[in-house]
C-alpha cells in the first residue's frame, strides 16, 4: 500500500493505493492520526487506485471515522470502484460512509 | 469438498503469526489453476483466505504459540479452487459465528464481526468440521459458466 498526502484549506487528501489489508491497516490508521493531531478537522480519502480491501482495512476507516467524527470532523472517501465497492456494499459501509464519485465532489460538501 | 481428502490438497505449514498470512497469499496465487480464475474470483479467493487466516492468528490460540496448516487444490478444467486451512486451536465454528448488524450508523457499528461474514458472502462453498483435535475450514471458488 502507498499513501499519499496533500493538504487544503478545506482539509486533508489521502490518496491510497494498492492493498488495504491486515499488513498495512495500521499505517492507514497511522496516517489519520498524525493528521489529525496536526489538527486538520477533515479528511478526504481517494480510493480509487486501492486494488485490495479487506476487513482490517473496513476496520481502519470505522476507527479512522468514529474518530475524526468524534472531534467534529468528516471522513468522506471517494472514487470507490471495482472490488471496493463490491466489498461495500456486501459490509453496508457504503451507507456508514458519504461515498463520491471524484474527489472535487468530496470537497465541495465541506467548502 | 469434504470428499476431498486432505492427501488431494497441497500444504504449507506455518506459525499462527500474521506474516504467515501474506506467505499463505503468495502460495496460494502461485498454484496452477488459480490464474485460470477470472479476476472477480481471484480476489474472492484472496479476501476469504485472509479473513480466515487472521481470525486463526488473532483468535485460535489466545495468547499461546500455534500453527496453521494451508492446503491448495485447483481443478483447473472446472476452474475451481478450493482452500482447507486446519488450526489446533480452540474450538471455533465460524458458520456459527453471529452476523454483524449491518444498519447501524457510524458511531454505533461495531468495529470487527465483518471477516466471517464476507467470507460467506464472496465463496461458493464454506464448510467447517472438527476433527482430531483441529479446527478444519474448507471453501472453493469456482468459474462462472460465463466467465
Amino acid at each position: 500500500m502507498k499513501i499519499d498526502v496533500s493538504k487544503r484549506k478545506e482539509g486533508a487528501l489521502l490518496t491510497v493505493s494498492g492493498r488495504l489489508d491486515a499488513m498495512t491497516s495500521m499505517d492507514f490508521n497511522q496516517a489519520c492520526e498524525n493528521l489529525l493531531d496536526e489538527g486538520c478537522e477533515n479528511i478526504v480519502v481517494d480510493l480509487g487506485a486501492l486494488d485490495y480491501i479487506s476487513s482490517a482495512g473496513l476496520r481502519s476507516l470505522l476507527v479512522a471515522g468514529k474518530r475524526i467524527s468524534a472531534d467534529g470532523g468528516n471522513l468522506l472517501l471517494s472514487r470507490l470502484t471495482g472490488m471496493a465497492r463490491e466489498v461495500f456494499d456486501i459490509s453496508g459501509f457504503s451507507s456508514v460512509f458519504s461515498v463520491y464519485d471524484t474527489v472535487e465532489a468530496a470537497f465541495e460538501t465541506l467548502g | 469438498m469434504k470428499h476431498l481428502d486432505d492427501s488431494q490438497y497441497t500444504w504449507l505449514r506455518e506459525p499462527a503469526e500474521l506474516d504467515a498470512v501474506e506467505n499463505c497469499r503468495v502460495f496460494v496465487v502461485g498454484q496452477p489453476g488459480f490464474e485460470a480464475l477470472p479476476g472477480s474470483k481471484r480476489f474472492k479467493l484472496e479476501l476469504a483466505l485472509e479473513e480466515v487466516l487472521v481470525n486463526v492468528v488473532h483468535y485460535a490460540y489466545k495468547d499461546e504459540k500455534g500453527w496453521l496448516e494451508l492446503g491448495v487444490h485447483t481443478c483447473p478444467d472446472q476452474g475451481t479452487v478450493c482452500v482447507r486451512i486446519k488450526d489446533g486451536g480452540h474450538p471455533f465454528n465460524p458458520l456459527l459465528k453471529e452476523e454483524p448488524d449491518l444498519t447501524l450508523d457510524i458511531q454505533d457499528r461495531q468495529i470487527g464481526g465483518l471477516g466471517i461474514y464476507l467470507v460467506k458472502n464472496m465463496v461458493d462453498d464454506l464448510e467447517y468440521e472438527r476433527r482430531d483435535n483441529m479446527n478444519v475450514a474448507t471453501f472453493c471458488v469456482t468459474r462462472d459458466e460465463q466467465e
